[in-house]
């Protein structure tokens, strides 16, 4: 996608998300290479309340990351780390 | 040789002392089966994500080693077998390190493209907003 940019050369925001900011891949900015299980600070924030995975269209995950973070919560569940499910 | 991470969570009715002992055992167990230990984790009391054995909390504890799969069976069976044992996980770190470096492979045929489409790379803070 192409940015437009204004007189002073500044990429203009475009609005793309009904005026949200875009998505974007948090392991990809931070390049990360794989997700730990036992990092569960990062692994509670894609599993809210009910403790499901919270799905790519909603965290803007990419592809390979959202993968990634799958096999870890899976991982982390079965150690009892994260709840399989919670009310 | 393989790496390996293994996690197990201890019974909480366990004392401090206790616990200590039974890592001790373990680590004997993985040294007489001659795997090499890398680390030992204790993290400590933790609450259970959900009951196990009717348990809300336990004694977590780590080992990274590097092993042979008969090790990693051995060090299984002891834990099924052991009452202070409630639940633990092994898994395989050379396969993560090889997925790593596929992931890095990606990374670097991005830059690429992006360097050659004349595209420049934006900052974490840039994009997080």
């Amino acid at each position: 996608m192409k940015r437009r940019t204004d007189g002073k050369g500044k990429p203009k925001k475009k609005k793309v998300f009904g005026g949200r900011r875009s998505k974007f891949c948090k392991f990809c900015v931070e390049k990360s290479t794989f997700v730990d299980y036992k990092d569960v600070k990062t692994l509670t924030a894609f599993t809210p309340e009910r403790g499901k995975v919270l799905p790519r269209r909603t965290s803007g995950v990419c592809a390979p990351h959202q993968r990634m973070l799958v096999e870890a919560i899976k991982r982390a569940r079965n150690i009892a780390l994260l709840p399989f499910a919670s009310d | 040789m393989r790496r390996y991470e293994t996690t197990f969570i201890a019974s909480p009715l366990l004392t401090e002392e206790q616990v200590d002992d039974l890592v001790r055992h373990f680590e004997g167990i993985i040294a007489e089966q001659g795997g090499e230990l890398l680390k030992t984790d204790k993290w400590g009391r933790k609450k259970l994500a959900y009951e196990v054995q009717k348990f809300s909390e336990g004694y977590y504890t780590l080992f990274e080693m590097n092993a042979g799969s008969t090790l990693i069976a051995e060090l299984e069976r002891r834990f099924r077998n052991d009452d202070a044992v409630i639940k633990f996980l092994s898994v395989r770190m050379d396969v993560q390190a090889k997925a790593a470096g596929r992931q890095k492979v990606r990374y670097e045929r991005e830059a690429k493209r992006k360097a050659q489409a004349g595209i420049k790379e934006r900052s974490a803070e840039e994009v997080m907003g």
